[in-house]
């Protein structure tokens, strides 16, 4: 085993690097290639809806029968992918067994999820996030530290909390079918990088979208994370379900109280008309929203 | 314990959206079934006041844990090079020649009952010095040999774990076929992002990282827009505002792209709608694009068609969400349209 110690840590190395996961797995094909000397070599990433690997790196001898294969799993023993190796010659027992102690480093490199869950902790203290699938499924997001906090409360800078599950909580708010998860939908669909608005449960929350279509295998179409909202600017529940109505098209009704409401909006938002406020509240986030992405 | 097991615990907590007090807590934890230590610190360096801020720290009294955030232990650390990048571990006892020069170590750690102590230095794949790891044993024999290679060995991955630049990374590559990236200072200066090239767009003080830092500042944490290229194309720029971080002052990353599907949009509608965008009426519109209303209301309309949008306001709400206008401000240089 020490022989291979210096490739253990090069390995280990690589799959921790920061980044996307495409780049991870190039790099680790110079240490693949210095543990079993490989004459081709294809990693794929498992695509769980459409039950299908998409090919991540492939290099050399084209993929054939008598490949060494191994499935590559997360440590919570979900299938990421796999990792053919053509090697030249019989394959002894000796290397099969290297290859499975391999496999969860390699696996780790390449699974997405993490690159996820730290794109999540950029977000302003998440409390809960999920992740939407393109067959209209959600996928938990690995990560996240103690019990969901209730929003609302003074966030007070105490002692960091034990480590907990590493996977974020879900929420009622994120359950397969809300209204939130509808929305978050709704605005993917419209081909939006990047949404945020609100939802309520008691309180308020802050709601953030982020597309992640692109990144392979592809199924994961984006995030949706819960927060606790920045500053509402004093917008009172009716005025932040005006602003959705008006968002999504529609009046609120009846018209004349909608305008003088839209007009105390404005006065709060300090800007100088209806449409400008509108136009904030859609780029802050600052709305329940009543319709899908504006569709009327 | 194995390297390679070390190597996926580690993985766990890196792939995670730990907080990096907690990442911290994590990796001492695991270090634990390395070295039986007593006590132990995670600090990483500031560069802006040259001294540690501590990520965590068990098993020591509120002495101590001042003396880790003090610049008598940047001294001390100078001393054995424990501030150099890839410098092996460094164990502190009293065989350690000169140990009366380490005053922290004479003045404070010993006097409460430490005999030997290891530490760490935290460098990144990139090679940026991060900060170190301090472990201390009430013992005076300290870790062995192979333990010192072992946690010699695990510290690299450990400082790419806990790189305030990780998440930036992470962001970045969220961001489809991005092609350059900065992060963006709260002085407004701009440090690399792993693994992007930057860009001249990106350079301190260009318009693009002045209209990020402005549009992001108590604003909206995510912000999408179109810009030219020098090229006489368009880039898609991604900006991020991040939270807070010990020892960082990252306010935001940006990134390059190529521009989305523009929906047969012209440069002159990408303009409008970037005034479209800020609520902007056609009268406004008009006068800050210096064109008659009569055109203004053209473009609107053409707009409205290519996004096949029912109203003005969704086809602003569209232009937003995907990042689908040219802002205001690089259209009309410093001095802004009538907004608010």
């Amino acid at each position: 085993m020490t022989r291979h110690d210096a490739v253990f840590a090069e390995l280990a190395t690589v799959a921790h690097r920061p980044g996307a996961p495409h780049a991870r797995a190039r790099a680790l094909l110079t240490p693949l290639q210095d543990l079993f000397g490989y004459d081709g070599v294809d990693i794929a990433l498992h695509d769980p809806e459409r039950r299908s690997h998409q090919p991540l790196v492939r290099h050399g001898h084209p993929p054939s029968a008598d490949d060494l294969v191994i499935a590559l799993r997360a440590a919570d023993g979900s299938l990421v992918g796999c990792l053919a190796l053509h090697l030249p010659g019989p394959v002894p027992e000796e290397t099969r067994a290297l290859l499975t102690t391999v496999a969860p480093i390699v696996a780790h490199a390449i699974d997405p999820r993490p690159l996820l869950a730290e794109a999540a902790s950029l977000i302003t203290a998440p409390i809960a996030g999920t992740v939407l699938t393109r067959a209209g499924n959600t996928e938990p997001l690995p990560s996240l530290p103690g019990s969901p906090k209730m929003p609302g409360q003074p966030k007070t800078p105490g002692p960091p909390e034990m480590p907990g599950p590493r996977e974020m909580p879900g929420h009622p708010l994120l359950a397969r079918g809300s209204p939130t998860l509808t929305e978050a939908r709704a605005c993917l669909a419209a081909g939006a990088t990047h949404a945020t608005y609100l939802a309520a449960a008691g309180h308020f929350f802050q709601v953030t979208v982020l597309s992640t279509a692109h990144i392979p295998p592809g199924h994961r179409i984006g995030l949706v994370l819960l927060s606790a909202p920045q500053d509402l600017r004093e917008l009172t529940h009716r005025e932040l379900t005006l602003l959705g109505l008006r968002l999504a098209g529609r009046r609120g009704r009846p018209a004349f109280d909608s305008i003088a409401t839209m007009n105390a909006i404005r006065a709060k938002l300090g800007v100088s008309s209806r449409r400008k406020a509108l136009l904030y509240a859609a780029a802050h986030g600052l709305y329940l929203p009543a319709g899908h992405c504006g569709d009327p | 314990m194995a390297l390679p097991e070390l190597a996926a615990e580690l993985s766990a907590i890196g792939g995670s959206a730990l907080s990096p007090g907690d990442r911290a807590d994590a990796v001492l934890d695991l270090l634990q079934r390395v070295y039986s230590f007593d006590a132990g610190f995670v600090g990483l360096f500031d560069p802006r006041v040259h001294r540690q801020v501590s990520l965590t720290s068990r098993g020591h009294t509120a002495r101590v844990r001042h003396y880790h955030e003090s610049p008598q232990l940047i001294d001390d650390f100078a001393r054995v090079a424990l501030l150099r990048p890839h410098h092996p571990p460094v164990q502190v006892n009293d065989r350690m020649p000169a140990v009366d020069a380490m005053r922290g170590w004479r003045e404070i750690m010993r006097p409460e009952g430490f005999r030997s102590a290891i530490g760490l230095v935290l460098t990144t794949a990139d090679g940026r010095y991060l900060g170190n790891i301090g472990l201390q044993s009430t013992g005076g024999k300290g870790p062995g040999e192979e333990q010192v290679r072992l946690l010699h060995q695990v510290s690299r991955l450990i400082a790419d774990i806990l790189d305030p630049l990780r998440a930036v990374a992470a962001v970045a590559a969220l961001v489809a076929h991005a092609r350059a990236g900065v992060g963006l200072t709260h002085a407004a200066t701009t440090v690399p992002v792993p693994g992007l090239p930057g860009d001249a767009l990106l350079a301190e003080g260009s318009a693009v990282l002045r209209v990020t830092a402005e549009r992001l500042r108590g604003g909206p944490q995510l912000f999408t827009f179109l810009t030219g290229d020098p090229g006489g194309g368009l880039v898609r720029v991604t900006a991020l505002a991040c939270p807070p971080q010990p020892a960082s002052d990252l306010h935001a990353v940006v990134v390059l792209s190529p521009p989305p599907d523009q929906h047969g949009l012209t440069m002159r509608e990408l303009e409008v709608l970037g005034l479209l965008v800020d609520g902007c009426s056609n009268t406004e519109i008009a006068v800050a694009l210096r064109m008659a209303p009569r055109t203004a209301v053209a473009h609107l309309e053409h707009i409205m068609i290519k996004l096949a949008a029912p109203s003005r306001t969704f086809a602003a709400v569209q232009a937003l969400r995907r990042g689908l206008f040219i802002p205001a401000e690089l259209t009309l240089g410093r001095q802004r349209a009538a907004v608010p």
